[in-house]
Order: structure tokens, then sequence, then C-alpha cells
């Protein structure tokens, strides 16, 4: 009965296929845009390298620019200008106590004497033949120097010329940079780990860098970097430096001095740079797709889940269970198809019930009319069987005593009354169902019918019946024979079901004008109100006291009434619990052509008077 | 002394029973006439019934429910009376309680037949007397239900009466276990236990000693035999 598995998931499996065919290009999309984003961080580093440099360079520019104001302005002093030793040497040293960065300030002669110096101790003898020395004079303008050792460290010497009157240089002031602190100008931000900023000469000697103790000193000589270096003065490389270390390199010559400023940023970096982006990519990929499959599993929830409710509820129908109802209340096809479902069932369930409550119908029939074959099986056998054996008695040798033998004899006689009178009633039966009751109504005296009936119904004790005949009750039309047994019914009954002894009221009055009513009227236990119809059904048996049956098999009252209608009359029961019962036969009155014909006898207009069967 | 076995008549049809007491007097039987369940059972209590024969359908108790009340108070044959020739009924009433059945209408020449038979199956060594000198010590008198032990009456339950009687007319047979069970407690309510506690009873009732019996012996794991007098001990 159970479907395969497989087959219960496929609406759910074909969803989830069509979601994801609908998330491939997206998957793709992701992708491509995260290996793009890898190439764009990877420009955009080179791009900071070079940005660095860049800004290195010119910050470094800026200083150089400064140190050329200053000395400018320190030239143009009278002090200077005049070349006065003392005057100089005290502004020398006081604008050396400024500026950390400067080891030494110096004034020399146009002959390279020195006049005044901020470290007197030292001078140099042979000031006069060092390049910048000359190119200052001769140019006019600043000039640097390469990397010297003096003092004791490295600098670089900026050297201004001295104009006494504006044209004719008199000497040459001059400032020895210590480079070591030219380092703490140069510096990076945002750069990322293991980049260097250096400042390199262009022989490839650093001669700053933001880590001065592991560059500065250190040649770029030999590394690929140098070739691109010297034919451009801006650019980007990459080139393993004398660390080992593959860089991503930007670099920018300075304005002012021979020097270029290189941002190296290591490869590694750019790449794991890329990593991380490659990763956020995946990151963004993977909560975007968390996402639509959960939208995906509440879309799956909506439409298979409900698929499932309604599976159930049809194999419960197909179960046999029909009273059950699918409960899902949808406004959609779903919706509808559960709807169909849920009418099919109660209608279904509507023509079970009404099939059953038919079969149960026929069942109870047949129950009755086994119970009632069964009855009249044993009503018929009992007198056969006492029959039989007291003829068998008559017949046994041994059994000579003639008051047993007169016993046997009445025995017989009462058994074969008693059938006899069940076969009559079995016969009445029989022409009740096939609709043919033979009766034969003419004009009958109520009250000799009656007490002709009281005789019948109560032989021992006829006292016990009283009766009471209203005046001006005229005759009666009906069978005689037949009255007289539905009379002799009700009387039996009545006494049956009323205390010993208790008396039994007949009553014989006019009912209007054209009918006449004959009441019994008994004390007994009474009917209650739901079986007073049913008494008068076929086989209804009423279960009162110890008594036996009352005529029969439960069958005359059924016939009562069946004789009663047949004769154009009617026959009914009033009665309370515990206050007795009052049958009450009524029939038409005879009319006056049938009062004359009494005489004649209406044997010869035997007719026979269809009804229709009951129920 | 063989003393005529008393038969219970039980149909609520008088003619019925009036016919049947003629041929079964007639026959040598006493009968005790009753018309309904009710009567059939107050009847019995007076007496020792050798057979019941009971009408199937009768208004008030029925044939089913009196086999049932006369089982459960004494352990004699019954046989049904139905005028009901359905396969059914005959098996269910043999099944129960009945030991036999005649439909209606039979002939009485029929009926003695399996009276006979009955009886014969039933009370191997005739039926049970009112009063049954069993030797000098003990006297049952199964219509009082009481025993006469050395010239003291003492008196017993009705399952005890109906356990003596069983063993005493089958004397000289064992009686399983199984048996005894089956026909004390004719509903299946009966256990081993109940069985056992009856016995103790009924021997400390009749003075009799497990050890050496005079009355009752066990069979180990048989079950139990009233001795016959041949065979006690002197």
């Amino acid at each position: 009965m159970r479907m395969p598995r497989g087959h219960r998931w496929g609406i759910a499996q074909a969803l989830a296929g069509l979601i994801l065919v609908a998330l491939l290009p997206f998957v793709a999309l992701e992708l491509f845009r995260g290996a793009e984003d890898v190439g764009r961080r990877r420009e955009a580093v080179v791009a900071q390298a070079l940005a660095q440099a860049s800004e290195e360079a010119e910050t470094m520019d800026d200083y150089l620019r400064f140190t050329e104001r200053f000395l400018a302005t320190l030239a143009d002093t009278p002090a200077v200008r005049s070349l006065n030793a003392a005057e100089a040497e005290a502004l020398l040293h006081a604008v050396r106590n400024h500026n950390p960065n400067y080891v030494n300030v110096f004034l020399l002669d146009a002959q390279g004497r020195q006049i005044a110096s901020t470290v007197p101790a030292v001078s140099d003898p042979a000031a006069a033949e060092r390049p910048y020395f000359q190119q200052a004079l001769e140019t006019g303008r600043i000039a640097l120097s390469p990397v010297l050792t003096e003092y004791g460290r490295a600098v670089v010497v900026l050297a201004y010329p001295v104009m006494a009157d504006g044209h004719t240089p008199v000497g040459v002031v001059a400032v020895a940079l210590n480079i070591a602190r030219l380092s703490s100008v140069i510096g990076f931000v945002g750069l990322p780990r293991g980049s260097v900023v250096l400042l390199v000469q262009r022989d490839g000697t650093v001669i700053a860098a933001d880590e001065p103790e592991a560059w500065v000193g250190r040649s770029l000589a030999g590394s690929s970097l140098l070739a691109a270096v010297q034919t451009r003065t801006k650019g980007t490389a990459t080139a393993v430096l004398p660390d080992g270390v593959r860089r991503v390199v930007g670099f920018q010559a300075l304005t002012r001095a021979p020097w270029l400023l290189v941002a190296a940023i290591p490869q590694a970096e750019v790449d794991a740079e890329a990593r991380r982006s490659l990763v956020r990519a995946g990151q963004q990929f993977a909560l975007v797709a968390l996402a639509t499959a959960l939208l995906a599993w509440a879309v799956l929830r909506r439409i298979v889940l409900p698929i499932r409710v309604v599976v159930d509820g049809a194999r419960a129908f197909a179960a046999g269970y029909l009273n059950r109802r699918i409960p899902l209340r949808r406004r959609d096809e779903l919706g509808d198809l559960v709807e169909a479902l849920n009418t099919m069932a109660s209608t279904l369930q509507r023509q079970m019930e009404e099939q059953a409550a038919h079969a149960a119908a026929l069942q109870e029939l047949h129950r009755l009319q086994t119970e009632f074959v069964a009855t009249a099986s044993h009503e018929l056998r009992t007198p056969v069987t006492a029959i039989r054996s007291y003829a068998e008695a008559l017949m046994r040798p041994d059994i000579t005593d003639p008051a047993l033998r007169q016993e046997c004899l009445q025995g017989i006689d009462r058994s074969s009354s008693r059938l006899a009178a069940l076969v009559r009633t079995l016969l009445d039966v029989s022409r009740i169902d096939s609709g043919r009751i033979p009766v034969t109504p003419r004009a009958v005296d109520a009250e000799a019918a009656t007490r002709a009936a009281i005789a019948q119904a109560a032989p021992q004790s006829p006292e016990r019946v009283r009766l009471a005949v209203m005046p001006d009750v005229p005759p009666v039309r009906a069978d005689p024979e037949r009255l007289e047994d539905i009379l002799a019914n009700l009387i039996a009954n009545a006494c049956a079901y009323s205390p010993p002894d208790a008396p039994v009221e007949v009553r014989i009055a006019r009912d209007g004008t054209a009918a006449v009513a004959i009441a019994v009227q008994d004390q007994g236990v009474g009917i209650p109100e739901a079986e007073q119809e049913r008494i008068f059904e076929r086989f209804y048996q009423v279960q009162r006291g110890p008594e036996r049956r009352s005529g029969g098999s439960g069958l005359g009252l059924y016939i009562a009434r069946a004789y009663a209608e047949a004769m154009g009359g009617r026959i009914h029961v009033r009665s309370r619990p515990g206050q007795g019962s009052t049958f009450t036969v009524t029939l038409p009155a005879a009319d006056a052509a049938e009062v004359a014909n009494d005489g004649e006898g209406g044997t010869d207009r035997a007719g026979i008077t269809g009804i229709a069967p009951r129920g | 002394m063989q003393v005529s076995p008393v038969l219970l008549l039980v149909d609520d049809d008088p003619d019925i029973l009036a016919s049947l007491a003629i041929h079964l007097q007639a026959d040598g039987y006493r009968v005790l006439r009753a018309s309904s369940g009710e009567e059939a059972l107050r009847l019995m209590a007076g007496q020792p019934v050798a057979l019941a024969i009971v009408d199937l359908m009768m208004p008030g108790m029925d044939g089913f429910e009196t086999s049932r009340q006369i089982k459960r108070r004494a352990d004699i044959p019954i046989i049904v009376l139905t005028a009901v020739d359905s396969e059914e009924s005959k098996v269910r009433a043999i099944e129960l309680y009945a030991d036999d059945y005649v439909v209606k209408p039979f002939s009485y020449a029929e009926l003695a037949a399996r009276i006979g038979r009955v009886l014969k199956r039933a009370w191997p060594s005739g039926p049970p007397g009112a009063l049954e000198r069993v030797d000098d010590h003990l006297v049952i008198d199964f219509a009082a239900q009481t025993v006469e032990v050395d010239g003291e009456p003492r008196r017993l339950s009705p399952i005890e009466a109906k356990l003596l009687q069983i063993l005493f007319t089958n004397a000289g047979r064992v009686l399983p276990n199984e048996l005894l069970l089956d026909r004390v407690w004719p509903d299946a309510e009966g256990e081993m236990s109940y069985l056992w506690e009856y016995i103790r009873r009924l021997r400390e009732k009749l003075g009799d000693d497990p050890a050496a019996p005079r009355y009752i012996a066990s069979e180990r794991g048989v079950g139990y035999r009233f001795l016959k007098p041949a065979t006690r001990q002197p």
C-alpha cells in the first residue's frame, strides 16, 4: 500500500533541482567577480606601493626644499654675508640647536677656508676641492654632496653660496645632514606587513629607510630593480631585494637630490591579500547560498509539506477512515484539491452510512424473521411432541389406569386445539403478508360479539370481565368471527397482563354518528409510550413480567390491527405506565340495508378485501 | 437396596411434562416436574437427582442457564429437549452442559433410549441413593448433604458433597485431577489448589488418614480413587 520513498520525494527533488539550476549563473558570476577582485586587489597594492613612493619622495623633496630655504635665509643674514666669524658662529650655533638633524652648520669663504662652524674642532682642509663646494660657487645654487662619513657618522652636505652683493659669491654656508636622522622623516602608514620604504642613491646605496638598521648602507646594485630605476623617474617593478624577498616595488625619483624613493611590498603579502579577497568573495557567496537555501527550504515546506498532508489524508480515506478531514486551508490549487477530497470523503461517508443503516434495517428484519421461525418452530413442535407422547402412552400395554388414559386423551385434545390455533395464526400472517385478507362484513351486534369473545378469552373466569354497553349502540359492519377473534385477543391480553383477579373492563359506546368503539381496559403495568406503536408491529413481543407469550408469538396485535383495518375500522391503544392500558377497536356502524339483510346471512356475500401490506 | 433413579423434568409446557411423566413413571423412574428453571433448582436441592431433562426454550431462565445452574450444584447428566433444529444451537447446548439432546417432536422411545444410555454412562455403579451405608463406620446422606462417621453426623458443603458424590459413584476407579476439576467446577473456575484443599477437608470430615486411607486414596500425580469396600483395610 505504501508508495516507494523516492516517489514521495519527487516534488521536493524537482524543486531543489530547479533552485540549484537557478543558482548556477549566480555562482559563476560570483566566482568571476572573485577572480576579478583578486586582479584588482593586486593592482591596488601595486598602486599603493607607487603612491607611497611618490608621497615619501615628495616629503623628502619638501624636506630638502626646506633645508635649502633655510640655507638661503642663512646666507642672506648680515653676519654670514660679511663673513664675520664671531657673529656667524653665534648664529650657526643658534640655528643648529633648533635642528637636531643638522650634525654641523658651517661657513666657508670662497677659498674653502672655514670661517665659522658649530663644530670648530673639525674643519675640512680639502673643502675647496669638494665637488659640492665648487658646484655651489659656480652655479650660485644649492649643491648636494654624496653620502660622506664625517663627524663619525654618515652625512650629506648641502652647500649654498653666500652672495655679498647679490652677484658675487663670497663663500658657502653648508649643513651636514645626519642621514640616519633622515630615516625618521620617511616612513609609511597602511602598507602591508614586510613592506619597506627606502631612500636610495643613484648608485643603489640605501641612504635611509623606515628600518635604518636593516637597510641603510646596503646596496641595491645587482638587483633587477636598479636597471628599471636607471631609465625612469617613476614607476613600478617586481624585484628581489637584497634580503632575498620578492617584492612589488613602486619608485619615484626626487627632484631636489639624485635619490630615489622606493616603496616595496612583499609579493607574498600581495598574494595573501588576493587570497583574502578571494576568501571574502567565498564567504559572501556562502552567505548568499545559505540564504538561498533557507528560502528554498521555506518554499519546499510551503509546497511539499502540505502535499504530504494531502497524501496522508487521501491514504486515510483509502484505508476507510472516511470520517476524517484533511486539515488544510489554502486559497490555491492545493486548497481546491483538499476541498474536493474532503467533499468526496463526506459524500462517500454519507453513502456508506446510508447503506449501513439500510443493511442494519435488513438485518433487524432478518433477525426478527429468524426469531419468529425459531419461535414458531418451537410453538408448533411442542404440541406435536405432547400429542405424540400422549398417543404413545395410550398405545403402551403397561399403562392401563383409566384415569391416566383419560388424562392422555384430554392432553391430546388440549394440544390439538393449541396446534390448530397456532396454524390459524400463521395462516393469517401469511394472508396479511400476501395482502389478501378474507373478511365477510355484515351487520353484527357488537354486544353479542363481545360476549362471545369474553367466553372465548376467559372461559374459567368470565366474571372477571365487566361489560358495560351504552344505550343506542347501532350494529357494526364487521366479519363476526374476525371481530370475535380481535376482541378475544384484546381481552386475553388484558387478563394476562393485569394482576390476578383484577377486573378487566369492556365498554361499548357510540363513536360519533357512524362508528362504534369497543374499549378493553386493564389494570396492568401499562405500556411505555415508546412501545405503544411498536406493539402492533409484526413479531414485536412485550417483555412484561413472568407471564408467557400472550397470544402466540408477538403476532396477535399485528393480526388484530390488520383485520380491523380490513373491515374498515381501526385499533389503537392509550396507556400510561403503572395505570393500565386501554385498547379500543373502532368499527363503522352498519347501514340500514345491511341491518335488513342480516337475517339472510352474509356468507353468500363473502368477498375478499384487499389491503396494502403494512410497512 | 436399589432405589429407582430420580429424574428432574424441566419444561414450561404442562402437556409435555404430564405426558413424559406418565411414560417415565410407568418405566419405574421417580419424576420431579418443574415448569421453570427456578422451580427445577428448588426441587433438586431436596434430593439426589440422577438425570435432568431440560427444555431449551423457556421463558425466564432458559434451558442454557438452567443447565448451567444445575451443573454448578451437582454433577449430574443433562439431556436437552430442543425444538430448534439448528446445528449451531445443538452444538452449543452439547458443548456447554448437555450430555445429550433430543429434537422435538421426538418419540418417547427415542428419549427413553437416550435416558438409559446417559444414566449407564454417568452412573456405572448405579445412581446414588439418598442414603448410602459405605461400611460400619461411614454413612453418606446425599439428600441432606451430611455424612455420619461412627454415628456422629457432620455437615458437608455443597462442593464437598459434589466431590464426594463423584468419587463415591466411581468407587474403585482412579479419577484424574483434570476430570475432577472439570466436573466439580464446570465453569472452569477450579484450580488444583482448590481440589487439594477440598480433598483435605473431605478426608478430615470422613476421619480418613491420607497415609493409610480407608476411603479416599491418592494416586500420586494422577488423581484420586474412592476405595471399594472389598479393597478396604479391615
